[in-house]
């Protein structure tokens, strides 16, 4: 009797397993997905970091909209607003999407397969194959390659700047995801982070550049190096700018006025005077600390004691060009007391 | 049955007739509801590669000659380095005389004349005497060589002697190459003489920048002065009045036929159709210069993007449906193309937009067909937003009808869609039914405060109500002793206007959006 119960329960136990653990509905298509909030029910972890992310913020976010002339610029709507990239296919440039233009670069714009030969959803592409789950995630590792970024990215020559790089075929070399996906450990386990951190996070901006000073000949001077950007920085977005400004520090420790030294910059297409000054990846830029910007005017000799800051800017103007006040409206990512 | 024929699916009807919208044969009431169509088959073909080879092969492109070497040649190269020296010291009749003899030496002139303009050694009015003489030969080569010095000489005094030179020369290869720089300079001194160019050649898209000059400089500027004789010139009143009129009657795709017309050579064709195939290039910079340059030619390039609406280049055909669709009235002729593309699942969305912009009430049938439940979403959508920019209010109880439609596949289940039919319902409302209108407001305040949602589209409709109210207010008693609840909405919204050249955060942006909408809730509530 006991032996027939052992059965009965094993044989329960079985079907159990089976019923539980077996592929469900594997012959189903996959649901489909009209909002990334519908991704949040199964990966709330990975929805919120993305949903704190510059890619969720990539349609609302105000300095976009200022910048983009409130979307009139339409060239900019491709990819503040993209289309699946495996549908428009991967390497290829992205095309505008009418709908859910309000969730930016959401899990769909990267994620969606294109739908089947019969219409049904395509599913998702993912780390890893799943017939049970909804979306019915497939492994896809382009996912994870710089050609599914370059559709948006390089059109501001991101990608390229990075294949020019030695972080492309170089010993150490990263790509994309290395930097930008870091993983990251968290309470549904390790995956790549969402946060997409780049020049919105200081710590990207600080380990970018290296920034030192030395005395050369009595005077000043400073040396930037692009060791850890892999690609230019700041990268081609005219928007952004990177500042290199010095000050006087008197010996009761009161500092000067900020002066301006160097830009680092390309220019919009109607800045027909201005120069591109991007530091490329990999590049060293040494400055003589000089009176006047860009290396005019007097050289600042030893005997003056200086601060030198590297600053960040996510917009190229200064309220008072005249007197930019760089620590109000920009981010400090480095600074130097050069001392004699 | 081939398979091109069109047939009605049984669904669809099954549909339609669920939905009791089968409109009666016949008449010419306005479409009242969603009405299905099968549509024909979307065929696409090279058009551009076919355009642009038939082209080419009619007129070659022009080709600017090395600097001559041969000994021979050094009789020419004298006499060009001769004219330059005697036009940079030479008056009167005599500089006619060397623009004579420039026109007789024609193209081999042209590098000669180059090497000169750009020898930095040399003293600038040499300079531009070579530039000048340059301007004189009237062939397409010295067009070319002029059109690449205003487009792209640092210094903005020789990019305007450029244009000067362009201005009623008889090759209008330079039109496409002059739409675009007038899209990026900055220096107020060239806008004008490349404004002249274009009218020159029948082109009046530069008087848009001339006006915006005007409002920044004064009417007493050189820019205003400018914008009055274009005005003059093209056979309106001589003044800032007549150069709105100018503007309008050029936006408005010339209605009565006032403005010239001059003919327009294979080789501004072929430069439109270069213009059509740089819409494919990967980088979307090009892309944007390439849809301004299209909607800024006139009204000649509108068959041309019509044809390129069936490309197979599925790049070229969404782009060329954004620039018909900002052309608005101008792309009138490309109405057939448009609602042809409505069958194409990836550009349908963007020429229903396009549809929106025409202002052509033929438009409205094709929209309204768009709308129902068997439709692609985001052609639903577009097709809603759509009827609110065409105005059309017949329009208003096809929208409705679709927003009492039944939950499922109706806007109730797809906020994107009831958004956009509300939208328009509103603008259609503010100047017919301003009260009805109205009723719909506390919808515009909850779809602006939905994160999944495109706040801005909703605000903006918000902000036309406003001032419709206000306006409307004002009619009623244009003095009033101190401001209506209207006037005072409306300037209190706009006192919360973020600093247009500093971008806000998205916790201020945020704040003003809801200070903003408890602005129009607390005048709702009174």
């Amino acid at each position: 009797m006991r032996a027939l119960l052992g059965i009965l329960v094993l044989a329960i136990a079985a079907w159990l397993a089976l019923a539980l653990l077996a592929p469900k509905g594997s012959s189903e298509p996959a649901q489909a997905f009209s909002s990334s909030r519908e991704c949040q029910t199964c990966h709330a972890e990975i929805f919120a970091e993305w949903e704190e992310s510059q890619h969720a913020m990539s349609w609302t976010n105000p300095a976009v909209r200022l910048l983009s002339n409130d979307f009139a610029n339409q060239d900019c709507i491709d990819c503040h607003a993209p289309q699946p990239v495996f549908v428009t296919g991967i390497g290829n440039r992205v095309k505008p999407r009418t709908l859910r233009r309000a969730e930016g670069v959401d899990c769909i714009s990267c994620h969606q397969l294109p739908a089947n030969a019969d219409g049904t959803p395509g599913g998702m592409a993912g780390g890893l194959n799943n017939e049970r789950a909804a979306c019915r995630p497939t492994e896809r590792r382009e996912l994870a390659r710089p050609d599914h970024c370059a559709g948006c990215h390089n059109q501001h020559e991101t990608v390229d700047q990075w294949r020019e790089s030695s972080w492309f075929d170089g010993l150490g070399k990263q790509d994309c995801s290395d930097c930008h996906m870091p993983i990251v450990e968290g309470p549904s386990g390790s995956h790549r982070s969402h946060l997409f951190p780049g020049g919105d996070t200081l710590s990207m901006l600080q380990r970018a550049v290296t920034f030192e000073g030395a005395a050369v000949d009595g005077a000043w001077q400073v040396t930037i190096s692009n060791t850890g950007g892999g690609h230019a920085f700041p990268t081609d977005e005219r928007s952004r700018a990177a500042d290199i400004f010095w000050r006087t520090l008197a010996d009761d420790g009161t500092r000067g006025p900020w002066r301006h030294l160097h830009r680092m910059r390309s220019p919009y297409r109607t800045e027909v005077d201005v120069e591109v000054t991007l530091l490329q990846a990999d590049e060293v830029r040494v400055l003589p600390v000089t009176a006047e910007p860009e290396g005019l005017g007097d050289p600042i000799t030893t005997d003056v004691p200086i601060e030198v800051a590297l600053f960040y800017k996510r917009s190229p103007y200064w309220i008072d060009p005249a007197n930019p006040d760089p620590e109000t409206e920009a981010t400090l990512v480095h600074s130097l007391e050069l001392r004699q | 049955m081939s398979a091109r024929e069109p047939r009605l699916p049984l669904g669809r009807l099954l549909v339609l007739a669920a939905l009791g919208l089968l409109p009666a044969c016949g008449g010419e009431a306005p479409p009242t509801g969603p009405v299905a169509v099968e549509r024909a088959p979307f065929p696409t073909r090279p058009v551009v590669r076919e355009a642009l080879a038939a082209l080419l092969a009619e007129v070659p492109d022009p080709v600017i000659g090395d600097l001559p070497t041969a000994e021979a040649d050094q009789e020419l190269v004298g006499e060009v380095h001769g004219l330059v020296t005697f036009l940079s010291s030479a008056t009167g009749g005599l500089v006619d005389a060397a623009f004579d003899d420039i026109q007789r030496l024609g193209d081999p002139a042209v590098p000669v004349l180059l090497s000169i303009f750009h020898d930095e050694e040399r003293i600038r009015d040499e300079r531009r005497s070579a530039l000048r003489l340059l301007g004189s030969i009237e062939t397409p080569t010295a067009a070319l060589a002029l059109t690449r010095e205003m487009a792209d000489n640092d210094d903005p005094a020789l990019r305007a002697l450029a244009a000067w030179k362009l201005e009623g020369h008889p090759e209008d290869l330079a039109v496409g190459p002059l739409l675009k720089r007038i899209k990026y300079e900055s220096d107020a001194s060239v806008v004008p003489w490349i404004a002249r160019a274009l009218a020159s050649h029948g082109n009046y898209a530069g008087v848009e920048p001339l006006r915006v000059l005007v409002e920044w400089y004064g009417s007493g500027s050189e820019a205003a002065g400018h914008l009055v004789s274009l005005a003059e010139e093209a056979g309106f009143e001589a003044s800032l009045a007549g150069a709105a009129e100018l503007e309008a009657t050029w936006l408005a795709a010339d209605p009565d036929g006032r403005l010239p017309t001059p003919a327009v050579s294979p080789r501004r064709e072929l430069d439109a159709w270069r213009w059509i195939a740089g819409l494919a290039d990967f980088q979307l910079r090009g892309v944007d210069d390439g849809r301004f340059v299209l909607v800024s030619y006139g009204t000649w390039v509108t068959p041309l993007l019509a044809e390129a609406l069936h490309d197979e280049d599925q790049y070229v055909r969404l782009h060329v449906a954004q620039a018909l669709q900002r052309r608005g009235p101008r792309a009138a002729v490309a109405l057939p193309d448009l609602v042809a593309a409505l069958a194409e699942p990836g550009l349908a969305p963007t020429a229903a937009g396009a549809l929106g912009a025409l202002g052509n009430p033929a438009a409205e049938a094709a929209l309204v067909a768009c709308l129902g439940p068997v439709e692609p979403a985001e052609l639903r959508v577009a097709a809603a937003r759509a009827l609110g920019e065409l105005g059309r209010e017949s329009s208003v109880s096809a929208l409705e009808a679709l927003l009492a439609a039944p939950a499922a596949g109706g806007p109730k289940a797809f906020p994107e869609l009831e958004q956009a039919v509300v939208e328009s319902l509103v603008r259609l409302g503010l100047d017919s039914d301003l009260p009805a209108a109205t009723t719909r407001v506390p919808d515009l305040l909850r779809f602006s405060r939905d994160r999944f949602l495109d706040a801005t589209t909703s605000m903006r409709v918000l902000r036309e109500w406003i001032g419709a109210a206000a306006e409307a207010e004002l009619e009623q008693d244009p003095e009033p002793e101190s401001p209506g609840p209207a006037v005072t909405l409306r300037d209190a919204w706009d006192a919360l206007a973020p600093d247009p050249f500093t971008p806000a955060t998205p916790a201020e942006a945020a704040e003003r959006r809801a200070s903003r909408l408890a602005l129009v809730e607390a005048a709702l509530a009174d």
